[in-house]
């Protein structure tokens, strides 16, 4: 049998007051719909929770009646309130444990032991935690969900499912451009409900398999651990490590997983540097399959772009007000993962993703439409065209940055295609690769990053981005021809 | 009294207070049952901070380290 826990005398005497004077207030008692008692409710209040002060907001002479009280029970107190009460709870569980619990054995294996040794010390711990995003990240979800079961499920749709929703539309609607938002090339079906099922789901279905097997396994508080150090240096904290390691997935998602960052500051930061500077699966995988041809251009995108997460995220850092998050984390033993679990939580994961984004999916096709049906993509296209002949591309190239941003198999088609003609020398293919990952991966992204960070945010990182994304282009082109590089 | 983030890795400390101004850490903190009079082993310094308390495990960065000031056992 548990007793309550009693608390030292000013606290209880606080709690007795307070229980008291609430029996006297009648209508004026704010908590009446609360399921937690009396006593518990006192606790709270006099450790200032900040969800119950805000409800005693409502009667300014309770707020102050509690304040005086507060004062008068600090003054009596060697500690501050909230230590005083952690502690009693403390003594009291660790009594608890001495009368109920007999230890037959050592808690921890040696195998554990020694696996968390080895994760953790920085010697062993990095490489293994490079082997684990090598063959976790970029095997599995890169190459195997975003390559091969993408094309698979998209190899099915364009064969089986588009032709049939091109055929019924023509056959249903009369008018041409009601078809387009169907079906044909942008439509609603053949293109927003297509992405979200043959490259979103693979892609996502892959990645939380994964992220759910790291978590089971009590490998990622030691991920983040190994890398709070680096992230300190652009303003995040090791907790950050998590929604960045998810954008190499998909930065739509990461982006709805930056919620679980402590401030506001951690937020923004992780956001920007997502959209900037981390290339989703499906960027990487393209940029990977034009430049594997070439390793040295392959390493030299690589560098580029780790060197601008590290100085533009340490110079954001500096800019923005306020210091980074701090780390603090549980590490828990090193388990072997239960499949159950690891499914049940990337089925659940993958149900919430997908209703979150699939609306965002069909608003692009529509968008889309409205673009090409009023004309405004081509004069965006025209627009941008001197831009691309400034990075040194041709002007053919120009509806890929543009189409890239909507339907990113498109634009990867467009460079394919032109890399096919021989129309794209090496260094121009690293110029689009570093221009195509520096801007924003997606339109879901996009609409992700308005109802995350609000449309002034939103904004202000588009404004920075777009401009920045072409003048590292040029820049690399620049200094790739007066070094007389060639890829 | 040293701060956590100086003393030896292995040895046994007690801790004697918590020095932080901010309340989400020594909520989190005092969480992890690192309070006054609890004893606990730093385990590791690079790249985090690694002390076992109780049963309990948890990684630490340097500004948190510096807010736990122990003594030696």
């Amino acid at each position: 049998m548990t007793s309550q826990v009693i608390y030292p005398e000013p606290i209880e005497a606080a709690i007795a007051q307070l229980e008291s004077w609430w029996q006297t207030l009648g209508e004026r008692y704010l908590f009446a719909n609360y399921s937690l008692s009396p006593r518990s409710l006192a606790l709270l209040l006099l450790q200032k929770d900040p969800g119950l002060w805000q409800t005693l907001q409502r009667d300014q002479e309770q707020c102050r009646h509690l304040e005086v009280l507060i004062t008068v029970t600090q003054n009596q107190l060697k500690q501050p309130i909230g230590l005083a009460i952690a502690n009693t709870r403390q003594h009291q569980a660790h009594a608890i444990e001495r009368a109920a619990l007999q230890e037959t054995r050592q808690a921890r294996s040696s195998l554990t032991e020694t696996l968390h040794q080895l994760t953790v010390n920085p010697i062993t711990g990095f490489p293994i935690l490079v082997v684990i995003l090598y063959y976790g990240v970029y095997k599995f979800v890169g190459e195997f969900g975003a390559g091969e079961l993408v094309d698979h499920i998209e190899t099915f749709f364009e064969s089986q499912i588009n032709p049939l929703v091109n055929h019924i539309t023509a056959q249903v609607i009369p008018w041409r451009p009601m078809q387009d938002l169907i079906a044909n090339d942008y439509g609603i079906i053949t293109l927003g409900i297509r992405y979200a099922t043959a490259i979103v789901l693979p892609v996502v279905a892959t990645y939380f398999l994964m992220f759910s097997l790291l978590e089971d396994s009590g490998y990622l508080p030691r991920l983040s651990l190994m890398l709070d150090r680096l992230f300190k240096s652009v303003g995040l904290s090791g907790r950050a490590v998590i929604p960045m390691v998810l954008g190499l997935g998909c930065d739509t998602m990461a982006t709805i997983v930056t919620r679980t960052l402590e401030t506001k500051r951690e937020r923004l930061i992780a956001t920007f540097l997502l959209s900037l500077a981390i290339p989703c699966a499906a960027q990487w995988g393209v940029i990977v399959g034009l430049l594997a041809q070439k390793p040295a251009a392959l390493l030299f995108w690589g560098g580029f772009i780790s060197a601008i997460f590290i100085v533009v995220g340490y110079l954001t850092a500096k800019l923005l007000p306020g210091n980074s998050g701090k780390f603090y984390m549980e590490v828990p033993p090193l388990r072997l993962p239960k499949l159950r679990n690891v499914l049940t939580k990337t089925w659940v994961r993958m149900k919430w993703y997908f209703l979150e984004v699939l609306p965002l999916f069909i608003w692009a096709s529509v968008l889309i439409w409205v673009g090409r049906l009023t004309g405004i993509f081509d004069m965006i296209i025209r627009g941008i065209e001197p831009l691309i002949a400034s990075l040194g591309m041709p002007t053919q190239a120009a509806p890929i940055f543009l189409y890239g941003f909507f339907r990113r198999d498109y634009g990867a088609a467009g460079l394919f295609d032109l890399q096919q003609q021989g129309s794209l020398t090496g260094n121009q293919l690293v110029v689009a690769a570093i221009v195509l990952t520096l801007f924003l991966p997606c339109i879901a992204q996009l609409q992700m990053l308005i109802k995350e960070r609000g449309t002034k945010t939103t904004v202000a990182i588009v404004l920075f981005i777009f401009p920045f994304a072409f003048l590292m282009g040029y820049l690399v082109n620049f200094g790739l021809t007066l070094f007389g590089v060639q890829f | 009294m040293n701060a956590l983030s100086t003393v030896k890795i292995g040895q046994p400390q007690t801790v004697v207070c918590l020095r932080t101004e901010d309340d989400a850490v020594l909520q989190k903190l005092m969480a992890f049952g690192i309070l006054p009079g609890c004893n606990l082993v730093l385990e590791q310094r690079f790249p985090s901070y690694i002390i076992m308390v109780g049963r309990t495990r948890a990684a630490l960065d340097w500004e948190t380290a510096q807010s736990i000031f122990v003594e030696s056992r």
